[in-house]
């Protein structure tokens, strides 16, 4: 049962506790005697048992610690092996089993997508739920209905008064959120901002105040999330391979894109929808329709209205033709089918590499017979081998790391560059 | 391919995929890299009381014994309530067809904590009264089980503002009111021992 020091609308703090709501479960498990089974945490192997030391014990030969299995036990230690462990500790061991006393963290940021996006020397939010400065009463308050479609409270604490001031104090805090059916969010740090920490190094988590008043006793419950309820971006991953998926050469990628659709949630699903379908949807005249309809066109009005402003904000020249070119690529990009991305020729690859300025390369891309297959996988040193410049190997590493699928890409391009021609004459 | 729920709400059937949901896709990851002082990576195994035995990844189980210290098989064994009494098994909730009929309030909702939290991929078919009535805020709660078991978990169904269809599965809370009559909870260094040495005062203050 942790101490809390919070604060009160009034400004007013004190320290109380907050117990566990968790409920035992009501369930044994007895032998055929009705006697009851307690579980054991026992020892199954040692480092000295596992499979790379008995690999290496095997001159690394795996055949012959096949052949060590199939003969006798060498993976059993009959001393050890079964005795009950309590009382162990968690250590960090070297690549030889050693254990490590000094050791450096780091942490690996990733985005949803896996990414690194950041590392960084391991820190250790420390506790701030029983510090000098009190959680605050941040004032903000969000109703009840609204607060449980927003966030997922995973855990909670019941708060608790020590004695007959901290029980008015709690009694008047529970008398007033249950007056207007609304969660409290409390938040650490002088401003009252920061999520809570429990235990140093644990998991933050961001807390709401519920209370509840039967006559003279009351309920003062401590919400905590970590999770907003939302659905997560689709992210380029995905896109990917959704687009590798509508270029299934059998055609038979609707059927896969069915299941891949089930797993978005249902607006995503909606978004996800074939175009003949959103069609049919605009074309119906129902109230309904019309409504999401122009719900969907001011989205897209400021959807765009963002991009123009960033456009015209921050971006030099050169940016905002490329932005406006990119506009322009998505608005008239034309299909592609799928046998077309088994013909890509040299010259195919020339027009992608023109069309982000990259041009100059194709004949040192040829000589070195790299395709599109080989360009997608090229890094920066095997641009460095080639004798590319800088700021050419990062523009071209930016353009091949933009696209979605590149042999797609360089097909769209292809068909781009021949449909500006035939309009040109 | 996620498992699908079957549900029915006014005599209608529809399907729903669970997708579950968690921080890494919506927020991200950290991940911890250990390296000793000279740069080699390091990795977690478990050291047992004798302070000598290294235990790798994987190296422990748990076992069942009886009240004499005796291995006994889980096969062997059969589940009972705090009063002895056998518990029927329940089939899987992918098994069943679940009825929306039970609505739950609020505070229903908010006495329990939230374990897991699907997002539910729907169809065309899914009732239209049902998408309303989850907008306007109503909570349906039925008993959810993943595989055959003895003990459901409470769970509900809910929908957010933009027709997102959520369902959660939690664990049921114990709440109480509390009134100032009530024992008030004691810091753990009190102790309600009587100190037989309390008379003699200690005067070597030194």
């Amino acid at each position: 049962m942790p101490n809390i020091n919070l604060t009160d609308s009034r400004k007013r703090d004190a320290v109380v506790k907050a117990e566990s709501t968790g409920v035992a479960e009501d369930l044994r498990y007895v032998d055929g005697d009705g006697k009851v089974a307690y579980t054991r945490k026992i020892l199954k192997a040692t480092v000295a048992h596992d499979f790379s030391t008995l690999v290496e014990t095997c001159d690394n030969d795996k055949e012959k610690l096949a052949q060590a299995l199939i003969e006798g036990d060498p993976e059993v230690d009959i001393e050890r092996c079964g005795i009950y462990l309590w009382g162990v500790s968690k250590v960090y061991v070297n690549s030889e089993d050693g254990i490590v006393y000094r050791i450096e963290q780091t942490e690996v940021v990733r985005d949803p997508e896996g990414e690194i996006k950041e590392r960084r020397p391991r820190t250790r939010a420390e506790a701030n739920i029983d510090i000098e400065i009190p959680l605050t009463w941040t004032g903000r308050k969000i109703d009840k209905a609204e607060a449980v479609r927003r966030f997922v409270f995973s855990s909670k604490l019941q708060v608790v008064h020590i004695n007959g001031l901290t029980y008015d104090f709690l009694f008047g805090m529970a008398s007033e959120l249950a007056s207007s059916n609304a969660l409290m969010m409390i938040g650490g740090g002088s401003k009252g901002r920061d999520p809570l920490i429990f235990r140093s190094g644990s998991i933050p988590y961001r807390g709401f105040l519920e209370g509840r008043v039967d006559g003279e006793r009351y309920i003062l419950l401590l919400h905590l999330s970590n999770l907003e309820l939302k659905a997560p971006q689709r992210n380029s991953k995905s896109r990917q391979a959704e687009s590798e998926k509508s270029l299934e050469p059998d055609g038979k990628a609707p059927k896969e894109k069915e299941n891949k659709d089930a797993a978005l949630p249902a607006k995503a699903k909606k978004a996800a929808k074939p175009k003949a379908a959103v069609s049919s949807e605009q074309s119906d005249p129902s109230p309904s329709n019309k409504k999401k309809a122009k719900k969907k066109a001011k989205t897209k009005t400021i959807g765009n209205k963002k991009a123009n402003a960033v456009a015209t904000d921050n971006k030099p020249k050169a940016k905002k033709k490329r932005a406006a070119r990119k506009k322009t690529d998505n608005t008239t990009k034309p299909r592609v089918e799928a046998a077309e991305l088994d013909q890509l020729s040299t010259e195919d690859l020339g027009v992608w590499l023109k069309s982000v300025r990259m041009g100059k390369y194709l004949d040192l891309f040829v000589s070195n017979e790299i395709d599109v297959d080989v360009l997608a996988e090229l890094t920066d040193d095997d641009l460095k081998e080639l004798d590319i410049p800088l700021g050419s190997r990062r523009r071209l590493l930016k353009a091949v790391s933009e696209a979605d699928n590149l042999r797609a890409e360089v097909v769209m391009a292809v068909k781009t560059m021949s449909g500006k021609k035939v309009t040109n004459k | 391919m996620p498992r699908a729920l079957k549900f029915s709400y006014a005599k209608n059937e529809f399907e729903c995929e669970l997708n579950k949901i968690d921080r890494t896709k919506l927020y991200g990851s950290v991940d911890i890299e250990t390296r000793d002082s000279d740069g080699n990576t390091c990795g977690l195994a478990t050291l047992a009381n004798d302070g000598k035995t290294l235990i790798p990844y994987g190296g422990t189980a748990f076992g069942y014994v009886n009240g004499d210290g005796l291995w006994v098989e889980r096969s062997e064994l059969s589940p009972v309530n705090l009063n002895g009494e056998d518990l029927e098994t329940l089939p899987s909730s992918f098994d069943l067809t679940i009825a929306l009929d039970k609505e739950a309030s609020l505070d229903e909702f908010l006495d329990c904590s939230v374990r897991l939290c699907y997002s539910l991929g729907t169809d065309n078919d899914i009732p239209s009264a049902l998408v309303k009535a989850l907008v306007s805020g109503t909570i349906y709660r039925f008993e959810f089980l993943y595989r055959e078991g003895v003990t459901a978990d409470p769970a509900f169904i809910l929908a957010t503002p933009d027709e997102n269809l959520w369902m959660m599965v939690g664990n049921p809370s114990r709440i109480d009111f509390v009134g100032l009559d009530q024992a008030a909870v004691t810091f753990s260094g009190d102790t309600d021992e009587v100190d037989d040495e309390a008379d003699e005062f200690d005067f070597e203050m030194l």
